[in-house]
């Protein structure tokens, strides 16, 4: 009987486990904006998220229309829990592209992918 | 199996040891011994888990398991509850009361990498710690009881049976306060995995409630100890499944944040009680109901009239059910999901590069149903100018344009284009069509009758900030300007234009942008220069002009509109 109940509980468990979705720390917004274009290259890149980060597992990698790398690698978290910026510096007009990871004081790690414009 | 995977099993032995210690330390405390053993193997199981969970999530997050537990907080976290733990299991031979405590604040620090405080949400803190302590007591409390239940001694049961029941209290408690709180709604519930996990909980609570009824009220009382031992074994699967249903919530994303994916045909939907002729028709139907249920509540209490009570009951229902199926309204996967656009302008600008191609051959070049292949469809094309376009939800209208509409006889009324177009393509192409339909309505005097959201922007400002049109204009309003308008008004601007901006001003540098805002005239491509928009503190669009915005703007301070509108176009 023991080792039915062992087997029969492992199953539902099993079951239940196998569907998880992954995502939980979703980009809210940036600024500059998903997508945007912009005259001047703000000096810091900030991003807002849905729920509370842990900034030291969070990444930000911008890179500038050259393909150089343009973030200053010093991600903090800016003014509350769920929003963190890195310093940016100037690599012309055109195509910003930033990549980010962030995962959140529940320990959920979401990644994603997003672009700017600097208008030449 | 997946990382994911994996690391929920983790968690999932993590949580079983975890609550299983504290519980049988309770209950060593309230009740009754507990074998030794059983609490250091609850407190390996609570090790072994965390050991694993770390292992695991540092190598998802790509550094040493040493940064993950001294770097981050729920690291160092996951070292106190495991380490008060362990001080609990060594210390309670000698003060039991003091390692249930110690094992208590194990099983509240959990809360600390949870949803609610990622949310910052105290109040759900607190009711989390107390329903896992609840859940923890009682879970915890059965595999010593199951023990126990061995000899004709039935005083453990009893004395436990009270504790049980006092934890169920707060688990009932604390779930419902979280749902009264607007945690839970019907889609979220239904529709997403989170939603569906926490369903399979409850249903296991449900059954884990009528086990704890039939061992208190039956098998305790007639002092039957197999049927009591078989109760608490089965109580413990379902306990198991619990905790299970419970990792897969703490592991999924939460229902308010996940895009919900509405399983049935149908959805409750109260908009039919504005119409008094349906709304007494529900009320009648809602009495009758009452009435048969009186019925039943007679046959279940006087034997003698058992039978006629009970079909007169059936009858009564049989009437009244039907009539509630217009608090039904049909109902497509995508129903109740929110367009994620933001309503931007540079999607409009992008979706009207693709109406000419996609629709305008049936809607017509102007939205109004009059396409050149208009005549031809099986169904008239939907005239995209009504009014009404505004009461249908944006998850109804993604459908719509998906998946197209058939005919009762299984005709294509009109072809859907979710295989042409992305997911995002169909968004945008809503609020375009949203933007036309505003456009063409104000096309007599400029004015926005309809409450209207403003395309959002994004502003390049004179103090090197670059924020949203949404979150510039801070409750003031703003007057955004095609470049060259004379403003004379106390409004901060916004200029649709490439240059600097002046000083205490912004500017939206993209082009594609103004195309956004080019939408929302009556000719819909391009913007003259001087022409201007008002934005009121709510965010609303309200007048289209040129020249002087002053009095415009004066007579829409005086006429203010809510900030939210009943019903919302998302939610009739």
């Amino acid at each position: 009987m023991r080792r039915r109940f062992i087997l029969l509980a492992g199953a539902v468990g099993l079951g239940l486990v196998s569907r998880l979705a992954s995502a939980h720390a979703h980009l809210q917004g940036a600024s500059p904006a998903v997508g945007s274009m912009i005259a001047v290259l703000p000096e810091k890149l900030v991003c807002t998220f849905t729920e509370a980060l842990e900034p030291s597992l969070c990444r930000i990698e911008v890179h500038g229309p050259s393909g150089a790398r343009v973030d200053l690698t010093d991600l903090a978290l800016a003014g509350e829990p769920r929003r963190i910026a890195v310093s940016l510096r100037p690599d012309g007009a055109g195509v910003y592209r930033v990549a980010w990871v962030a995962v959140s004081v529940d320990t959920h790690r979401t990644e994603g992918l997003f672009s700017f414009t600097v208008a030449g | 199996m997946t990382h994911d995977t994996a690391l929920a099993m983790a968690r999932f032995v993590q949580s079983l040891g975890t609550l299983t210690l504290f519980g049988a330390l309770v209950f060593r405390v309230l009740v009754a011994p507990v074998a030794r053993g059983v609490l250091w193997a609850c407190l390996g199981l609570a090790l072994v888990g965390g050991a694993a969970w770390a292992g695991l999530a540092a190598a998802g997050y790509g550094v040493p398991a040493s940064t993950l537990l001294g770097g981050t907080g729920f690291g160092r976290w996951l070292l106190l509850r495991l380490g008060l733990l362990a001080v609990a299991a060594g210390l309670a031979r000698w003060r039991p009361w003091l390692a249930a405590v110690a094992a208590g604040l194990g099983v509240a620090a959990a809360v600390e990498s949870s949803h609610a405080a990622a949310e910052a949400d105290p109040l759900g803190m607190a009711m989390l710690a107390l329903h896992v302590l609840a859940a923890g007591l009682w879970l915890g409390g059965l595999l010593p009881l199951w023990w126990q239940a061995g000899g004709a001694d039935m005083r453990p049961a009893r004395r436990f049976g009270f504790w049980a029941a006092l934890a169920v209290a707060v688990l009932l408690v604390t779930a419902t306060v979280q749902g009264l709180r607007g945690i839970v709604d019907l889609p979220g519930l239904f529709g997403t995995p989170y939603g569906q996990a926490g369903l399979v909980k409850a249903g296991l609570l449900l059954g884990l409630l009528a086990l704890a009824g039939v061992n208190r009220f039956v098998a305790v009382p007639a002092g039957r100890v197999r049927l009591l031992r078989l109760g608490i074994g089965l109580e413990i699967l379902l306990g198991l499944g619990v905790l299970a249903a419970a990792t897969v919530m703490g592991s999924s994303m939460p229902s308010w944040h996940d895009t919900p994916v509405w399983p049935f045909a149908w959805a409750p939907s109260m908009i039919a009680l504005e119409e008094p002729e349906l709304h007494d028709e529900v009320f009648d139907a809602l009495h009758a109901l009452l009435g048969a249920f009186a019925l039943l509540l007679l046959a279940a209490l006087a034997r003698r009239v058992r039978w006629v009570a009970l079909i007169a009951a059936g009858v009564i229902a049989g009437f009244a059910l039907p009539h509630l199926d217009i608090l039904l309204v049909p109902a497509v996967p995508t129903s109740f999901q929110h367009s994620p656009t933001g309503f931007s302008a540079t999607g409009i600008a992008a979706a009207a590069k693709l109406y000419p191609g996609q629709c305008a051959s049936c809607h017509g070049a102007r939205g109004e149903g009059d396409g050149p292949l208009a005549g031809q469809m099986a169904l008239p094309p939907a005239d995209l100018t009504a009014p009404h376009l505004w009461d249908h939800p944006d998850g109804a209208l993604y459908w719509m344009i998906a998946e197209g509409s058939r005919t009762a006889d299984g005709r294509v009324g009109m072809p859907g284009l979710g295989r042409q177009l992305a997911a995002a393509q169909i968004w945008e192409l809503i609020d375009y069509i949203r933007a036309r339909n505003a456009a063409v309505a104000v096309e007599a005097d400029g004015n926005f009758d309809r409450p209207t959201p403003a395309p959002e922007l994004q502003l390049q400002c004179a103090d090197a900030s670059t924020p949203t049109l949404s979150t510039w204009r801070k409750q003031k309003g703003a007057l955004v300007v095609r470049r060259g308008a004379p403003v004379a008004s106390d409004l901060p601007v916004v200029f649709l234009h490439p240059g600097p901006p002046v000083a205490g001003g912004c500017v939206a540098p993209d082009p594609t942008a103004w195309a956004g805002y080019a939408a929302m005239t009556a000719g819909g491509a391009g913007l003259p220069e001087g022409d201007w928009f008002i934005i009121d503190a709510n965010g609303w669009l309200r007048r289209r002009g040129q020249g002087a915005a002053d009095a415009a703007w004066q007579s829409i301070r005086r006429d203010p509109l809510p900030s939210e509108i009943t019903p919302l176009p998302h939610q009739h």
